[in-house]
């Protein structure tokens, strides 16, 4: 098992840091939690639903899935996990997966003892304040995913995912107008509960509109500000708590 | 088999890429859903004066079936409509 700074962690940390101000010290001992490297191959599944697990899996490279399945075989991708999320950060106090965990590409993931992540948040309260801040901003990311299959129409919905995408994947506080997102139709349709039929539709009339197109796992954005319109997309549920006031801490120790 | 979802009718789209699909059943049960998807984001499609079509085919262009919707205002008679019937027994009841 790696330990001692291992740089896949600074990922996780930087993403931390948007949200929470953290000491040298706080800073240091999230650097330090163990863990271990996997490489999961495409279109496997990392956890399956319900599974108990004892790590939670920071997203190194690549990108996985949040999956629900019906007992049909249909399959409902939930969330999507970039490089800097802890997929499954939840399952540290709660150890049994919400839904599965999907590779949708080849990823590389960094597999962390719960153990070592509740030690790291006993030992370092605004460590714990910054991870539960992280849940939240997933269980804001899901109340979207929420009303965007159960509101809006097909062009919203596509519009919405690559607008929020394009902030998650930006690097400083411009969204990114150009990012890989290497999905096919059918699981951008499991993203949206859209067929790949329709999907396939939609993301022509988004193109013919010169909003976005997707292109060989490659999105670009040609009119931000009427993408974000179409998609009824307002970044505050992904940016509100980033500001210099949001980040301050709560608890005191 | 690939097959092609073509629109015609209020909504014009001929599908050019087409899509993969198992078996012709699989092919009905997505164009059903995919009509309802057309019809979920316009709904007023159905009242624009023509009906909605969606025509699957094969990659020679040959039709292999149809679904149309079609919306009708109610017609000027002095009857019952053909959903009443006063013995029927309720679905929640089978």
């Amino acid at each position: 098992m790696k330990s001692a700074a291992d740089p896949d962690m600074q990922l996780f940390l930087d993403r931390l840091l948007t949200r929470s101000v953290l000491t040298q010290d706080e800073q240091q001992a999230v650097l330090d939690l163990p863990g271990q490297r996997e490489v999961v191959k495409a279109r496997s599944d990392v956890v399956a639903e319900n599974e108990k697990v004892s790590h939670a899996r920071l997203i190194v490279k690549g990108l996985v899935g949040r999956v629900g399945r019906v007992e049909s075989g249909v399959r409902q991708l939930t969330a999507f996990y970039i490089p800097g999320d802890m997929a499954d950060l939840h399952s540290t106090v709660r150890p049994v997966e919400v839904g599965g965990l999907h590779a949708l590409t080849e990823s590389t993931l960094f597999t962390v003892p719960h153990e070592a992540m509740r030690r790291l948040a006993a030992l370092y309260p605004a460590v714990a304040e910054a991870l539960w801040r992280d849940c939240m901003l997933d269980a804001a990311i899901l109340m979207q995913r929420v009303v965007n299959v159960g509101t809006r129409d097909a062009r919203a919905r596509l519009a919405h995912i690559f607008c929020e995408m394009a902030v998650r994947y930006a690097k400083g506080s411009q969204p990114a107008l150009q990012y890989d997102f290497p999905v096919t139709q059918e699981l951008l349709g499991e993203a949206a509960a859209l067929t790949a039929v329709h999907v396939n539709r939609t993301l022509s009339a988004l193109r013919m509109a010169e909003l976005v197109s997707l292109s060989r796992g490659e999105v670009t954005i040609t009119n931000w500000p009427k993408l974000c319109a179409v998609g009824d997309f307002d970044a505050v549920y992904l940016l509100g708590d980033t500001g210099a006031e949001q980040r301050r801490r709560l608890l005191e120790h | 088999m690939k097959c092609f979802f073509n629109l015609a009718g209020a909504v014009y789209d001929p599908d050019v890429e087409g899509f993969e699909v198992a078996t012709i059943d699989e092919a009905r049960s997505l164009a059903a859903i995919h009509v309802a998807e057309v019809i979920r984001d316009r709904p007023n499609v159905i009242w624009a004066g023509e009906e909605v079509r969606l025509e699957v085919t094969d990659k020679n262009q040959t039709v292999l079936f149809t679904i149309i919707v079609v919306g009708v205002d109610a017609a000027a008679e002095d009857e019952h409509p053909s959903s009443f019937r006063p013995n029927a027994v309720h679905p929640s009841a089978i």
